[in-house]
């Protein structure tokens, strides 16, 4: 299994001090979970706004392209909140999390996938925008997105069941 | 002999020896006070709370109780150890609960004046609170199915509980923010009432996530 390759590299990054000061602090931990959500709840909000604007669905006062625009900002401020509080989280125990199924398929497979969606969309969005109605590209490219980010939601929930399966 | 009707004092009219209807008071506001004065002298409050304290530990024996009755109840016991209806469980949980929260953030953010200036209160709330209150079903549900799996572990753990009460704040919160909302709308000027509460219910919600996640963090159950 590639997960169990990366024990070792999992036991030395949860030694790490910042890793141990958060394991240890009763409040640290929570106060970066809270990062991380609050992190997902900008990205996936953002997301998820844009990509029903696509499909159609929602009262449709802002083009898809015009909603890209002004959520950008969020959007990605969003992604670096998380990334940075999930990578926290990953960190603090590290050693489990490498050899669990749902958090590797998580990672590798899902985030990837979901991430390259999220940036063809929105590099295209604008091009698409200039077609006098929206193509059928981009309302599969939008239902593909929210799959991936539902699916990347549901392994998450899973992490904690990833040992039973073992 | 008649006497005219006094607001705020209770009447009643009685036939006096000389076969005359009259009217006495029987309560007036300052009987009332009176009363209250007794009511909430410092020895009832005091026997008041002793008897809440004892009554506690009798309400968490009969819960423990029940808490090992519902744990090895076979339906709760199949929900819960089967890998699939287990994960079907966590997954309802976790996403009732996005659309609970997310459809009360929305409803606080607007009465807050933060978001959405363009949308009509009232309208948003009448719209967005069925979301709410359907989700916290699925929410309550799942999470009691869960707790049961496991209710003796959990309803002695200190996090638990504290994430209960938060939950049940919440709730009220909501409710709140609920009832209120036409009263606010009504209203010529913006009030600072409806701030409070909204502020309030934002923070509760997320101190109800928090807490959802804190339990297994600290207690190690589930």
């Amino acid at each position: 299994m590639i997960g169990s390759s990366l024990v070792p590299l999992g036991h030395w990054l949860q030694n790490r001090s910042f890793a141990l000061t958060i394991a240890d602090s009763r409040w640290a931990y929570p106060f970066v979970q809270a990062t991380h959500f609050s992190g997902i709840s900008l990205w996936i909000g953002t997301n998820v706004a844009v990509d029903l604007s696509l499909l159609g669905i929602g009262n449709q006062k802002h083009t898809p392209a015009d909603l890209s625009d002004s959520l950008f900002f969020w959007n990605w401020l969003g992604f670096a909140t998380a990334v940075l509080g999930g990578f926290l989280l990953f960190s603090v125990s590290a050693e489990t999390f490498v050899i669990n199924p749902a958090f590797l398929v998580k990672l590798s497979t899902l985030i990837p996938a979901a991430l390259i969606t999220h940036i063809i969309i929105q590099c295209k969005i604008h091009q698409w925008a200039r077609e006098p109605s929206l193509p059928q590209i981009a309302k599969y490219a939008g239902s593909i997105e929210l799959l991936l980010w539902f699916c990347v939601a549901t392994a998450a929930v899973l992490i904690p069941y990833g040992p039973l399966v073992y | 002999m008649f006497r005219a009707r006094k607001p705020g004092v209770l009447q009643r009219s009685v036939r006096a020896r000389n076969h005359q209807v009259e009217v006495i008071e029987i309560a007036n506001p300052e009987s009332f006070y009176i009363v209250l004065t007794c009511l909430f002298s410092r020895t009832w409050l005091i026997t008041c709370v002793y008897e809440c304290v004892n009554q506690v530990d009798a309400v968490m024996n009969m819960l423990f109780q029940i808490a090992d009755r519902l744990q090895d109840n076979p339906i709760i016991i199949s929900l819960t150890s089967t890998g699939w209806t287990a994960a079907a469980l966590a997954i309802l949980h976790y996403y009732s609960m996005f659309v609970l929260v997310g459809s009360m953030v929305i409803v606080d953010l607007r009465v807050l004046g933060v978001l959405g200036r363009s949308y009509d209160t009232g309208d948003l709330a009448r719209r967005i609170f069925p979301w709410v209150w359907f989700s916290l079903g699925v929410n309550l549900i799942s999470g009691f199915i869960m707790f049961a799996g496991d209710a003796t572990a959990y309803l002695p753990t200190w996090s638990f509980q504290l994430k209960v009460a938060v939950v049940l704040l919440a709730i009220v919160f909501g409710l709140l923010v609920q009832w209120r909302i036409p009263r606010w709308e009504a209203s010529p000027v913006p009030r600072a009432e409806a701030k409070v509460v909204a502020i309030v219910s934002l923070l509760l919600w997320i101190g109800a996530i928090l807490m959802g996640v804190e339990v297994p963090a600290i207690s190690g159950i589930g």
